[in-house]
């Protein structure tokens, strides 16, 4: 565990100086033309996206790495990446409606975007609840990494027919028009590649942190089973 | 293999039909659901006939789980579920043969829920049962497919019922749209309905092609 | 600065909370898991 307290503590040095640069650059940076200060709130919010689906990204890749190798690290990497993402995912929903206000009027729009957010938010509270529902933790393991599989197929699908959904059935909603596509280029751009750098290291830290509690959980389990044993 | 599937599959249903448990509990829970959306929403004749789609779909899918609960229940209170996979049979036709049962039962129940849903909420749309049908039909195979594994994997866990849930609709949402649009297109003049068939015969499609392989994954020793 | 300060603000200090607050957290629980195991040790030697 000597190796995993080296990476947290490089990994976290790493994080707080790429996020006191990028919050710097965001300090700098001039104020949107059409978006004014609001555009600041992206620097959080895009980022945030991005680790919310990298994190099933990898959550994913521990799972099937769990279920055909059978370590018991990829298993703890997959539980410790499912609060991982389910934080960075509680900020995209928040973070995003709170930009929505100002820019759109509302605080919910139910476009292609959010609605896939909504549902892997959900997706992320129903791996941490069915694992610890079972009481067998093997079964438990399992039955998680398979339904994480089962939700990265679904993601998409949920993506594309609610994409369809809205191009079909409804009128293009605000959410959807041309005015809401963001786009940020020049000196908006460097602070939002840096922050999603530093968001980058962040997740990473996060992982190692919760990963190294759920190792001593479980092996302070081990040894009180191992103890209840010895006693009977 | 197709006999053992059906034998697997019969034995549920006759001795389902035999002892009337699930189908009745699921067929009361459906008229308690539309009883709920009756004095929920007390449409008039001409908002039931808009609101028809979504409370056909709504209701079957919490009817879904009803009869989901109980997929592996007599196996789990008598443990025979070990037993069963210990049978000279693949996985998959295990699978198969738990998710043709609970189809059958599901689809028994929404068709009596249709015409039902019509009496209650006076809807007059007759004439396009057999359309409705049949996209009910075609959502529910990729449902109770999902919704079988989704069983199997919460076999044993606590509140399970909660739990499976919170688990199966979220991950049904491009169902329910496609389902709904289905229907709702059937009842209006020149509605396009392909495009939504499109979407559930892809969603049956990935289901029925990846849950025998998440299922044998699940219960692998 | 324009009248989404508050906004804005909202964000970064939701951002701190969270992610500030979720790690924190889970370091006190493994400081506490490391105590847990450490007495467990010391029993059994």
């Amino acid at each position: 565990m000597n190796i995993l307290k080296k990476i947290q503590f490089f990994v976290g040095l790493a994080t707080l100086i790429s996020l006191a640069v990028g919050l710097w650059y965001v300090y700098q940076a001039p104020a949107d033309f059409q978006q004014g200060g609001a555009v600041r709130i992206l620097y959080i919010h895009v980022p945030s996206a991005k680790l919310a689906l990298l994190s099933y990204l990898f959550l994913t890749v521990a799972s099937i790495l769990y279920l055909w190798k059978r370590w018991e690290s990829a298993d703890i990497l997959a539980e410790a990446a499912a609060s991982v993402g389910a934080a960075f995912t509680v900020l995209t929903l928040a973070s995003g409606s709170i930009w929505g206000k100002p820019m759109w009027g509302t605080w919910w729009v139910w476009d292609a975007r959010l609605t896939s957010m909504l549902v892997l938010l959900i997706l992320y509270k129903g791996l941490m609840v069915l694992r610890h529902s079972l009481d067998d933790p093997v079964k438990g393991a399992r039955a998680t990494a398979v339904l994480a599989i089962i939700g990265a197929v679904d993601l998409p699908i949920i993506h594309y027919s609610v994409v369809w959904w809205r191009t079909l059935h409804q009128p293009p909603s605000l959410a959807s028009g041309e005015n809401a596509q963001v786009h940020i280029t020049g000196p908006l751009l460097p602070p939002l590649l840096i922050l999603s750098g530093a968001f980058i290291l962040l997740g990473l830290y996060m992982v190692t942190v919760k990963a190294r509690q759920i190792e001593a959980r479980r092996r302070l389990d081990a040894l009180e089973a191992a103890r209840m044993h010895h006693d009977e | 293999m197709l006999k053992a599937i059906y034998r697997i599959a019969w034995k549920d249903v006759a001795g389902d039909l035999r002892r009337r448990a699930t189908l009745s509990s699921m067929l009361f829970f459906a008229i308690s659901v539309l009883v709920v959306f009756q004095a929920a929403f007390e449409p008039d004749r001409k908002e039931a006939l808009r609101l028809l789609p979504g409370l056909l779909w709504a209701t079957s899918l919490f009817t879904t789980l009803v009869g989901l609960g109980r997929v592996f229940q007599a196996e789990e209170e008598d443990g025979a579920f070990e037993g069963l996979l210990l049978a000279s049979v693949p996985r998959g036709v295990i699978f198969f043969g738990k998710w043709l049962g609970n189809l059958l039962l599901t689809l028994l129940v929404e068709f009596l829920i249709l015409p039902l849903t019509m009496v209650l909420f006076n809807v007059d749309a007759w004439q396009q049962i057999p359309m409705i049908l049949a996209i009910l039909t075609l959502g529910t195979l990729g449902l109770t497919g999902l919704g079988t594994l989704l069983a199997a994997m919460t076999r044993g866990a606590r509140s399970r019922e909660t739990l499976l849930a919170l688990l199966l609709l979220p991950l049904t949402a491009p169902l329910l749209i496609s389902g709904v649009q289905a229907v709702a297109a059937t009842l209006v003049e020149d509605g396009a309905i392909s495009p939504w068939l499109k979407l559930l015969v892809i969603f049956d499609l990935v289901y029925l092609a990846i849950t025998p392989w998440a299922f044998g994954w699940l219960v692998e020793e | 600065m324009s009248d989404y300060t508050l906004y804005v603000a909202s964000v970064y200090l939701l951002a701190l909370a969270v992610y500030g607050g979720y790690t924190l957290r889970w370091r006190l629980a493994y400081k506490k898991l490391e105590a847990q195991l450490a007495s467990h040790s010391q029993e059994s030697a």
